[in-house]
């Protein structure tokens, strides 16, 4: 099948070269949205095999996703999968989450920490997870493990019918509110994350987290 | 009485320009009817301040000022909402414009 990783990118120069080489290592089909960095991410990836993208202006992570999907769905794509691109993922967990889209079990495969193992996760970060955990559940009506993680698998017919219109951060809760509604067929798969130094830095804040149920409130209230 | 003269002063230069403006088409019809809408009223409550009493008491308010205050606290919280939803729209706007961009100048890969 033809498989596409989509590698948002904001100002990751220090990591995005190894996290592509590692997943061009098995996957020929990489797909990298930088957006709008400002450290040469661009220039980084050059000579790497990649397919390029680039947003002339920073607009969230979640505006680069749906640049990456809308090109690998032109390109042809069966599956898509999303993937971090500050190296916290691990590329093995790639083939555990596009499994059971090839066996035609699901149409969206979540990756889950808690199924299976999140290195150095700080305590603070956890309880803020399981509180996500518990607001998804209230608002998109999914019983998960886990939320807000980047690694997901998508079949097509899913990712033709998720569109996402949260550009930032919000975007992760937006993809389980459109799971539920449109009843996509899910399934949970565990996944590691290595939490490092750089990617503590650049995830959210307990400060972000607030913001970004205010926001989703403010989306609900808007629809 | 400067009171009277500065606010009629203010309503009648505004609605000018918005009427010179809305001639010129700078302006669209709807926004300058809500100028009118927003300035007009002032007029009578200016010369006749008792004249807000009547209204306030036909709607259950006691006094003429808090039943402005009430208003303005309405027009204000509406057209904030109104702001909001503009600039939601304007971002989205943006966004399309520039993955518009990202996926019309993709680089041809360098394997």
């Amino acid at each position: 099948m033809k498989v596409f990783i989509v590698i948002p990118a904001y100002n990751e120069r220090r990591t995005i070269r190894q996290v592509v080489e590692a997943v061009l290592q098995q996957y020929s089909q990489v797909v990298v949205v930088d957006d709008g960095s400002t450290d040469g991410t661009y220039e980084q990836l050059a000579g790497l095999g990649a397919c390029r993208l680039r947003h002339m202006l920073n607009r969230g992570q979640g505006a680069s996703l749906q640049t990456g999907i809308e090109y690998a769905l032109a390109q042809g794509a069966e599956i898509i999968v999303t993937y971090d691109a500050d190296g916290q993922h691990c590329v093995q967990d790639i083939a555990t989450l596009i499994e059971p889209i090839c066996q035609g079990e699901a149409e969206v495969v979540l990756g889950s920490r808690f199924l299976g193992s999140a290195e150095n996760i700080p305590w603070h970060r956890r309880g803020m997870l399981r509180i996500a955990v518990y607001l998804t559940r209230y608002l998109s009506g999914l019983r998960l493990s886990d939320t807000h993680n980047g690694l997901r698998a998508l079949s097509r017919t899913a990712a033709e019918r998720i569109h996402l219109t949260m550009d930032r951060m919000a975007h992760a809760s937006e993809i389980l509110d459109i799971i539920g509604r449109e009843q996509l067929h899910y399934v949970e798969r565990p996944v590691t994350i290595s939490y490092t130094t750089h990617s503590l830095q650049k995830g959210q804040s307990t400060w972000d987290a607030i913001r970004l149920f205010v926001k989703l409130l403010e989306a609900k209230v808007l629809q | 009485m400067i009171f009277q003269i500065a606010v009629l002063s203010y309503v009648f230069l505004t609605c000018w320009l918005a009427s010179v403006q809305w001639r010129r088409r700078q302006i669209s019809y709807r926004f300058f009817a809500v100028i009118l809408m927003m300035h007009l009223p002032l007029v009578p409550i200016t010369l006749q301040p008792d004249f807000t009493n009547h209204i306030a008491n036909f709607f259950g308010i006691g006094r003429g000022a808090d039943f402005l205050i009430y208003c303005a606290v309405l027009v204000i919280g509406r057209w904030l909402l109104a702001l909001y939803q503009w600039n939601v729209k304007l971002e989205s706007e943006i966004t399309q414009l520039v993955r518009h961009l990202a996926l019309s100048t993709v680089p041809p890969r360098q394997d």
